[in-house]
């Protein structure tokens, strides 16, 4: 089909082309918003958007390709006799040095997510970060593992200190995660002092809410917010952030409570894909039986001890008889 | 046999999707990213206003709902209705001046970016209307027009049809 530009076909034409496109075009988004996470343009888009974190992948090392560009234009400028061995050595050395230097910076970081691995007790694959939405209205990363890594829709996403986000799609490869600040994502969360549950929501002003608390539930700036694992989206007793603004009150119930996250995508290259979080229901019942035990013990001695002074006093009291 | 007006829209075309996956994520400013595929389907819009088709702005909006991740089928209409709008619109009100494919890509920006949030918003986007413009729509359309400025100074000559008024700096004077 020649492309509907110039000179091609009369204004009635044109006109039919526009109303028939622009039908398909509703179809389409109709076809989208009614079938399931697993529909055919679904997967073409998961497919389509792995491939473009590829692409995106290169857009970072523009800064670089420029930067070597203008040098080699520099060069071409220059006589032969200053093209020497020594320039070219020293080209050499600042090569090794900055890939020594990427190196060491990536060390450090994958040093932080393990030691978030070993202090949160989460265990899950490290995923690069191979590309960013190209949508303002989208607050979404690409990373590099899919479902054949055995990465699953709802996973949660975390970074060197908190959660950031949970995986809204995957393809073979590479899994879409929308971030906590993204308008349409929630977290069931507690404040982990009080224990009192709500929902962290992220919005188009890029702050994260904490909303759904109980009227009486007036949380302090310095709360820490963890996962509640409520609702199976989130895995539990992972920290999110800390509540640094308070605008509720006794007389504002509805005031507004902002959450600063503890992380932020943007400053991330490397993600812990979270396939299981340290079980804390199950570490809080065992500690629960561990202390009944420890007093049903305790009980036990302390009546042991009353029953062999009872007898004690009875034989006293029988040989004083 | 293509022309070489078609081949620089062509090109143009390719540029403008590599640049919004390659790009734009990573020089957006605040809550404003540059939405290359917009701009130049606008640029085209005007630079080419009476050989204006439906089937280019359709499929960069449908590359865009798909890359973008965005529901599939909503930049392509937004982008297919506005675009062919700004055509037939300049088509009629050109006049010869700078100001008029400025007002009108300025006009176009703001109907792709404002109709998008609001395609979103209609499907489930969770956000209010005022806040959807102060925080998105705005920002987003004040990048856009000035890349759009930037480049309509610059690519116009490529672009533009033989036959079509052409406006140039030294009209300016």
């Amino acid at each position: 089909m020649p492309l509907n530009f110039p000179q091609n076909g009369s204004p009635a034409t044109r006109n039919i082309v526009l109303v028939a496109l622009l039908i398909v075009s509703l179809v389409l988004v109709t076809v989208y918003a009614r079938e399931g996470e697993a529909g055919p343009i679904h997967s073409v888009q998961n497919a389509i958007t792995g491939g473009s974190a590829q692409v995106s992948r290169v857009g970072a090392g523009l800064g670089s390709a420029t930067e070597n560009a203008g040098e080699a234009l520099s060069d071409l400028t220059a006589n032969e006799s200053t093209l020497s061995g020594l320039r070219q050595q020293n080209q050499e050395l600042r090569e090794l040095l900055a890939s020594a230097e990427e190196y060491r910076q990536e060390a450090e970081r994958l040093r932080g997510l393990l030691d978030m691995k070993q202090v949160s007790g989460v265990s899950g694959p490290v995923a690069h970060i191979i590309g960013r939405s190209s949508n303002a209205w989208d607050q979404s990363i690409t990373i590099d593992l899919g479902s054949e890594e055995g990465v699953e829709s709802g996973m949660t996403i975390m970074g060197a200190t908190g959660v950031i986000g949970q995986v809204s799609s995957t393809a073979a490869h590479t899994s879409t995660v929308r971030l906590l600040t993204d308008p349409n994502s929630g977290a069931a969360v507690m404040i982990q002092s009080s224990r009192e549950n709500g929902i962290v929501r992220g919005s188009i002003n890029g702050l994260l809410y904490l909303e759904d608390l109980k009227e009486d539930v007036i949380p302090e700036v310095g709360d820490v917010i963890v996962t509640s694992g409520l609702g199976g989206s989130y895995e539990r007793g992972l920290i999110v952030g800390a509540v640094v603004s308070v605008n509720k009150s006794a007389n504002n119930p509805t005031g507004s409570i902002i959450v600063s996250p503890n992380d932020s995508a943007s400053l991330l290259e490397e993600v812990i894909v979270v396939f299981k979080a340290p079980d804390v229901a199950a570490e809080e019942a065992a500690k629960a039986k561990a202390q009944a035990e420890e007093e049903a013990a305790r009980a036990q001695a302390e009546a042991e001890q009353r029953s062999q002074e009872e007898e004690e006093q009875s034989e006293e009291g029988g040989e004083a008889a | 046999m293509m022309g070489p007006d078609r081949i620089a829209v062509l090109v143009g075309a390719a540029l403008a999707v590599l640049l919004q996956i390659a790009l734009a994520p990573y020089i957006a400013i605040g809550p404003a990213m540059p939405n290359f595929v917009v701009v130049f389907a606008i640029l085209v819009a005007v630079s080419r206003p009476h050989a204006y088709g439906a089937v280019l702005p359709f499929v960069l909006g449908l590359l865009f709902d798909l890359f973008s991740g965005g529901p599939v089928g909503a930049m392509a209409f937004v982008l297919t209705a506005f675009s062919f709008l700004i055509a037939r619109l300049y088509s009629s009100l050109e006049n010869d001046t700078l100001f008029m494919p400025l007002a009108m890509m300025a006009l176009g920006l703001l109907l792709v970016e404002l109709s998008y949030g609001l395609f979103l918003m209609m499907f489930g986007y969770s956000a209010g209307l005022f806040e959807a413009l102060a925080y998105r729509v705005a920002p987003c359309f004040a990048y856009d027009l000035v890349i759009a400025v930037i480049l309509y100074l610059f690519t116009s000559r490529f672009l533009r049809q033989s036959g079509t008024a052409h406006h140039n700096i030294t009209q300016l004077r």
